[in-house]
């Protein structure tokens, strides 16, 4: 892999999505805050204590990476663009990386920024409101590694699931990929429950979800390699 | 060098597109590809370029000055660095033009940004405007000049002269003869036999998947002769003969080493009617 060339795909990939990107961003932002608002409302006025921290991650963090990497390779949905991709002078390692990189580690990266803005400047616009509420600090959004990791593990899996969708479907990649996670995770369940596993018990079970997201995202870069013949 | 051999290539199993197809293209050349719709035209540019893979044979680039050929199929990044591919049908981004160069400029190592501005001011296209709301001919235009500023060794046209108005097809011949280095190779596929003629050197005539004539025009004007009479030739040895205005056109063998113009449309409509006997000539 060449350093100049990942360098020279994520400058592509900046000018080529800049604009897209950043409307998911104004949605994440705006999604956040009305978040922050209606749960403040309820507690203030209602008295109704709601968990914050998950709803937000829920409703608003994880939904946004998801859908970036199930958009991830959004030029294969027409001929013209996934050829023009799939011809860049670059080695097919080097076009998965960026894409994995991007979709995974910069934008969680901003979409925690984003996050973290939003919750800033609403809370402050809030408070204008309600001045006696007080509100959780930003740490929240930052749980131990300890207490979340498998969380994370079902949510990694996820993400390189709709990875690998977003590779093999080339049109309406976004749609056929959640709906395929959505199946997965269905029959994996029936599986589960099949096999009466008890995954809960078995000790650091975690790790299956990371080595899981692994063998996923492996198979990924094969079908990327798959879809140049 | 460019060399295919034995290549067979197929969409559907039952149909297929070339069977044990040869073909040899040298550098320093434009070649001029014809032939009927569904003969493979844009397929075999696709198959030089790595976006189809033949099913069977092998396919092969070698650079003057390269010490060892290389195979499209396996994308060597050395050789999609010098490959240019203007594809008939494509797709722009919602990006200046300014833009689009930050973003595929240096993905080409012998990007020549001064002769893509002089080119774009030749064919007029506007640098601020986003490339996917000009005009398809503008695009195009932007396409060809692109293409040619990159200085790739291998540049491969997929109907370049498709959408462009005449003074631009005019431009076009014009920027192609004007820009091209000795270790560099063109391929242009057309139906639009007279966007090229004169600026070609050699032509390739496809039907049904095999190659019926892979030579110079030198060569072709040895040996054959294009002659134009009000009347119907009477001679035994014309080998194509069609109605033009104002009389006949026909084409016989070069005995008298009179050198005549080729007339593209012609030799083409000779060698899908007549391909038996005019590539018994040309063997």
């Amino acid at each position: 892999m060449s350093a100049t060339n990942i360098l020279k795909l994520l400058k592509r990939d900046y000018y080529l999505y800049k604009i897209p990107i950043a409307y998911v961003l104004i949605s994440l932002f705006f999604m956040t805050g009305f978040i922050l608002f209606v749960a403040t409302e309820e507690y203030c006025t209602m008295g109704v204590n709601i968990d914050l921290t998950s709803v937000i991650r829920l409703f608003s963090i994880i939904p946004a990476w998801l859908l970036m990497a199930a958009g991830a390779f959004h030029e294969f949905r027409r001929s013209g663009t996934r050829s023009a991709y799939l011809l860049l002078p670059v080695s097919t390692t080097e076009k998965w990386f960026v894409r994995w990189f991007e979709v995974t580690i910069i934008f969680l990266g901003i979409v925690l920024i984003t996050s973290f803005l939003a919750y800033t400047i609403f809370t402050k616009l809030i408070y204008l409101k309600w001045p006696e509420c007080t509100y959780l600090p930003w740490s929240i959004f930052l749980p131990s590694l300890s207490g979340r990791i498998n969380y994370f593990g079902h949510v990694l899996l996820l993400h390189s699931l709709l990875f690998l969708f977003g590779i093999i479907f080339n049109r309406y990649g976004t749609f056929k990929s959640i709906f395929s996670v959505i199946l997965t995770s269905g029959v994996s369940f029936l599986v589960i429950r099949l096999l009466k596993l008890d995954l809960q018990n078995v000790v650091e079970s975690y790790y299956i979800l990371y080595v899981l997201s692994i063998v996923v995202l492996i198979f990924s870069f094969f079908q990327l390699k798959k879809k140049e013949a | 060098m460019i060399q295919f051999d034995s290549v067979n290539f197929y969409y559907s199993k039952g149909k297929p597109l070339f069977q044990q197809l040869e073909l040899q293209v040298q550098t320093g050349k434009i070649y001029g590809l014809l032939g009927t719709n569904g003969t493979g035209k844009s397929t075999l540019l696709k198959l030089l370029v790595g976006a189809l893979f033949p099913k069977k044979g092998s396919i092969t680039l070698q650079k003057p000055d390269a010490h060892h050929a290389l195979q499209p199929k396996h994308r060597p990044v050395e050789l999609l660095q010098d490959i240019f591919f203007l594809p008939e049908q494509f797709q722009y981004p919602p990006v200046s033009a300014k833009t689009f160069l930050r973003m595929e400029a240096a993905f080409y190592p012998k990007f020549d940004l001064q002769l893509l501005n002089r080119l774009m001011g030749d064919f007029d296209i506007p640098t601020s405007t986003k490339l996917n709301r000009l005009s398809y001919g503008q695009q195009k235009k932007f396409m060809i000049a692109f293409g040619l500023a990159c200085k790739t060794t291998y540049l491969f046209m997929d109907e370049p002269t498709n959408g462009l108005d005449i003074p631009s097809k005019s431009k076009f011949r014009k920027a192609i003869a004007s820009n091209l280095e000795d270790h560099q190779v063109v391929i242009i596929s057309t139906h639009q036999v007279s966007d090229i003629d004169k600026l070609i050197d050699s032509i390739i005539i496809l039907k049904q998947g095999q190659v019926l004539l892979n030579s110079d025009i030198a060569e072709i004007e040895q040996k054959v002769s294009f002659i134009k009479n009000k009347e119907k030739p009477e001679r035994d040895d014309v080998l194509y003969t069609e109605n033009i205005l104002g009389g006949f056109i026909s084409i016989v063998p070069n005995s008298d080493d009179i050198i005549s113009d080729v007339e593209l449309e012609i030799l083409f409509n000779a060698f899908t009617t007549n391909a038996k006997a005019m590539s018994q000539l040309f063997k």
